[in-house]
């Protein structure tokens, strides 16, 4: 499955987010989207999930148009967004958020749903340890894993993940896109990331998407955006 | 009138305005709109179950047929005036006070419906459970069979509610759904049906409470108002975001109007009520469970 | 959503001149008019000042109000009893009503200020309940029966060519008329704007130097003050200050008038409060052939489902609503 983007304009109201963008995101491939505060980044991950509707444009998950979809549909899909801000539910259990993930379809696949609970455990285990803990209890990073964790529950296709990184330390950061990485690379799962901590990002990617001010100024292998030095200079500090 | 048969006496009404609480809550929770409608909704659920009653003669039947238009009503409310509503609400300021206003008008329309339908004046409502009080040791309580009848339904359906909640799937999904419903729509939960769901069942609860309850206030198209009052009172104090904390609220009221209804005389019912909400609004007003910083809508 | 209309109305003295217009051509008007339509009148008026309360508190200052009617109840109880053992002439009467509601207008507004949405809505609810109760329970307030309230006869010689029901209509009339003036000039001065703005974003009105907290205690005083006069005129139509008289049921039916009004405006209020009076008289015409039932429900039915619908459809009040269609269609080119 492929996610394909094609002249996707998006508006706040009077302010335009996301001019005219057009962009693929191969399956099985970590594209992240990088550009600075405000650029856009998180609006098109809203719009991809369905929490806002585009202006024009289309959104084509394979065959399936997205634009009209309601964002539980899209999930069941096969599209699964994290989005910004350690986005754990505080009054549940880690376990029950867990179980948050995988709970529209208990029915059908109940014994799936736990197995990949189980999976999540041995991915992060500091939340196999806080099982039973509510969420409020845990620290920034341990949230974000659970975040994921939730996200992952769901066994998406593509995972649509927002600033994962965003209020981290340095080494929790390290280990959370250690982790993604190894998933991807273990399950094919297609893994769309927006990030402000651009060269972790670019590290373990294979596409770059360079966003400002709502333009996508170029879409290609973090290789070649290392290489363009005005790119580098404007977007990576360097 | 000794304390200990006041407080007997505050329990069983104190268990009907907890139902409301609940019912109440978990409306607030689940849409963030306080229902002031619940106390027509009730109302008609309650003289559903007296035609039925009058119809088939058969106490149960009408009790289940109150619950059931309860829960049918409630989702036809939810799914036809509620949405629409919080949808086309624009403004920070008018998502607050137009719910409110529609509910407030809603309930207008349910009582001028009942009275076409059935009449104005006051009915009874029947009730296979004796009304006197109960005698133990020789003494007479102002407890009656009946009264142990409507504390057990509580308690049950209390207990029912309880366990949907804490220990389903779907339990999981209305609590998730109410605490952060983005998360839970981005978890693929389809919130809006879980709503209904919410409205449904708080609909059933009141038709309960409002069966309950009617044997002992008789029944006309406004009669429940007072009951809502209460009802809410009793949810602010036991905390809006707290569906224990409303249950609690509500069994201290009764208990609290009981005590001085015995010692002050019933004319002071009201004033203790609105005297109680308005301390706890001053001084505590996310109520004894809820969270802090619940206040504010 | 501030409003920079203000800047087209007229003046302060431009008002002042319309009102007094009007107040004269009312005067003319009601020596031909029959006297079941002059009393309608004063209903009318009275009614008004008292959705011009909850078009100043909810429309401009954004605090939802269930229990005008309390306000009222205070303003009333105050000039009855001021009446009964002082026997002070009647302006003094009104104004003392004014005064003692909008004293308890602010009391009620420091402790329920920090509240919002359904806390203050069902706040103010317990209040509508409270106050009556409170005055069925006090004996000086006259219980259950209340206290009688009559503003009597015209002044001197006119005492038998002015029947007492123009009389009442003037009285009346002159509040609605005088309160009418003040709140225009109090909605378009700076005070109106500091409400829209407190109710528009409160974090931001304080960081422009607005109190918010004090500006929400204004409000409902002012408001109060106005419903107290609300209440005497009411009063002065029934002839009676009592605990019956107050019910929830006028909370709600004056909140009505005001959302049908349009709440976002004063000048939605009169239409509020015709509607309020004139719809269960229309109904009665209709309904004479039909059954009882009918006739009692239909027009609580009707009045409550134009409620719903106009909140439904045209949530900030229909003069808004006017507004966006015009924007959207010179949008459109």
């Amino acid at each position: 499955m492929t996610l394909r983007v094609r002249g996707l304009t998006i508006d706040h109201g009077a302010i335009r987010a996301i001019s005219n963008a057009t962009f693929n995101v191969p399956r099985g491939s970590i594209t992240a989207i990088i550009g600075a505060n405000g650029a856009g980044k998180s609006t098109l991950l809203r719009t991809i999930s369905g929490l806002k509707r585009a202006t024009t444009g289309s959104i084509l998950w394979d065959e399936t148009s997205l634009e009209k979809l309601q964002t539980e549909e899209i999930v069941r899909s096969g599209i699964v967004h994290v989005p910004e801000g350690r986005s754990v539910v505080t009054e549940l259990t880690v376990h029950e958020n867990l179980l948050l993930g995988g709970v529209w379809r208990l029915r059908k696949s109940k014994s799936d749903v736990y197995a990949a609970i189980n999976e999540v455990y041995e991915l992060f285990p500091r939340l196999s340890e806080r099982k039973r803990q509510r969420a409020d209890s845990l620290s920034g990073g341990e949230r974000q894993m659970l975040a994921i964790g939730r996200g992952l529950v769901a066994r998406p296709e593509l995972l649509l993940l927002d600033e994962p990184s965003l209020g981290l330390a340095p080494l929790v950061v390290e280990q959370i896109f250690h982790t993604l990485s190894g998933l991807q690379a273990k399950t094919g799962m297609t893994i769309l990331l927006v990030e402000q901590n651009a060269m972790s990002a670019l590290r373990i990617a294979s596409q770059g998407i360079v966003l400002d001010q709502g333009r996508v100024v170029i879409a290609d292998n973090p290789q070649a955006i290392m290489n363009d030095a005005a790119l580098r200079h404007a977007y990576l500090g360097f | 009138m000794n304390l200990v048969n006041t407080l007997i006496a505050g329990v069983s009404i104190g268990a009907i305005y907890s139902l409301i609480a609940f019912a109440l809550i978990l409306v607030w929770r689940s849409t963030r709109v306080v229902n002031f409608a619940q106390a027509g909704q009730a109302a008609f659920s309650t003289y559903i179950g007296l035609s039925i009653e009058k119809a088939l003669d058969n106490f149960w039947l009408a009790l289940i047929g109150a619950v059931i238009a309860g829960l049918v009503v409630g989702a036809f409310v939810e799914v036809v005036i509620v949405r629409f509503i919080v949808k086309r609400a624009t403004s920070a300021a008018t998502v607050t006070v137009a719910p409110v206003i529609a509910m407030l008008g809603l309930l207008g329309i349910f009582q001028g419906v009942m009275g076409l339908i059935w009449g104005g004046e006051y009915q009874a409502y029947p009730t296979v459970f004796a009304r006197d009080g109960l005698i133990i040791n020789g003494n007479q309580i102002p407890f009656s069979q009946n009264d142990l009848f409507v504390l057990l339904t509580v308690v049950v359906a209390m207990s029912i509610a309880a366990l949907i909640f804490q220990k389903t799937s779907l339990g999981l999904a209305m609590r998730a759904a109410a605490f952060a419903p983005e998360v839970t729509r981005l978890s693929g939960v389809r919130v809006s049906r879980i709503r209904t769901l919410g409205w449904a069942f708080a609909g059933g609860v009141g038709g309960l409470a409002g069966v309950l309850v009617a044997p002992t206030t008789f029944i006309a198209p406004n009669s429940f108002d007072l009951l809502l009052v209460f009802g809410f009172t009793a949810a602010v104090i036991g905390g809006l975001d707290s569906l224990i904390g409303g249950v609690l609220g509500g069994l201290a009221l009764g208990i609290g109007l009981s005590v001085v209804t015995g010692y002050l005389g019933g004319s002071y019912t009201f004033m203790t009520a609105f005297v109680l909400l308005i301390v706890v609004l001053l001084i505590r007003p996310q109520g004894i469970l809820g969270a802090r910083g619940a206040r504010r809508a | 959503m501030l409003d920079v209309r203000s800047s087209h109305s007229p003046s302060a003295s431009k008002r002042l001149f319309l009102a007094s217009v009007i107040g004269l051509a009312l005067f003319i008007a009601s020596n031909f008019i029959d006297e079941y339509r002059i009393f309608q009148g004063a209903q009318i008026a009275a009614y008004l000042v008292g959705i011009i309360s909850i078009v100043l508190l909810t429309g401009y200052s954004g605090q939802i109000t269930l229990g005008q009617g309390a306000f009222m109840a205070v303003g009333s109880y105050a000039a009855a009893i001021v009446v009964q053992e002082f026997g002070l002439p009647i302006w003094i009467t009104f104004f003392i009503a004014v005064l003692a509601a909008a004293l308890f207008g602010a009391i009620i507004g420091i402790s329920a200020g920090r509240l919002s949405g359904p806390y203050l809505a069902g706040a103010t609810l317990a209040f509508a309940v409270g106050i009556p109760a409170l005055a069925n329970a006090i004996p000086i307030l006259g219980g259950e029966q209340g206290l009688s309230f009559d503003i009597g006869y015209a002044p001197g010689k006119y005492a038998d060519t002015v029947s007492p029901y123009k009389w009442l209509f003037w009285i009346c009339a002159l509040c609605a008329v005088i309160a009418v003036v003040i709140a225009v000039n109090l909605t378009s001065s700076g005070l109106g704007r500091q409400w829209r703005a407190v109710r528009a974003h409160e974090t931001a009105a304080s960081l422009c130097g607005i109190n918010p907290a004090r500006s929400k205690v204004l409000a409902f005083t002012v408001s109060s003050g106005f419903a107290g006069l609300a209440g005497v005129s009411f009063s002065a139509t029934v002839g009676l200050v009592s605990p019956s008289g107050f019910t929830l049921a006028l909370s709600f039916l004056l909140l009505t008038g005001a959302i049908l009004g349009g709440i976002s405006h004063i000048s939605g209020a009169l239409g509020g409060a015709v509607i309020v009076v004139i719809i269960p008289i229309i109904f009665e015409s209709w309904t004479e052939e039909a059954s009882l039932g009918v006739a009692t429900y239909l027009p609580g039915i009707i009045v409550s489902a134009l409620l719903l619908l106009s909140i439904a459809l045209a949530p900030e009040g229909p003069s808004e609503a006017l507004h966006k269609l015009r924007h959207r269609k010179s949008k459109a080119h």
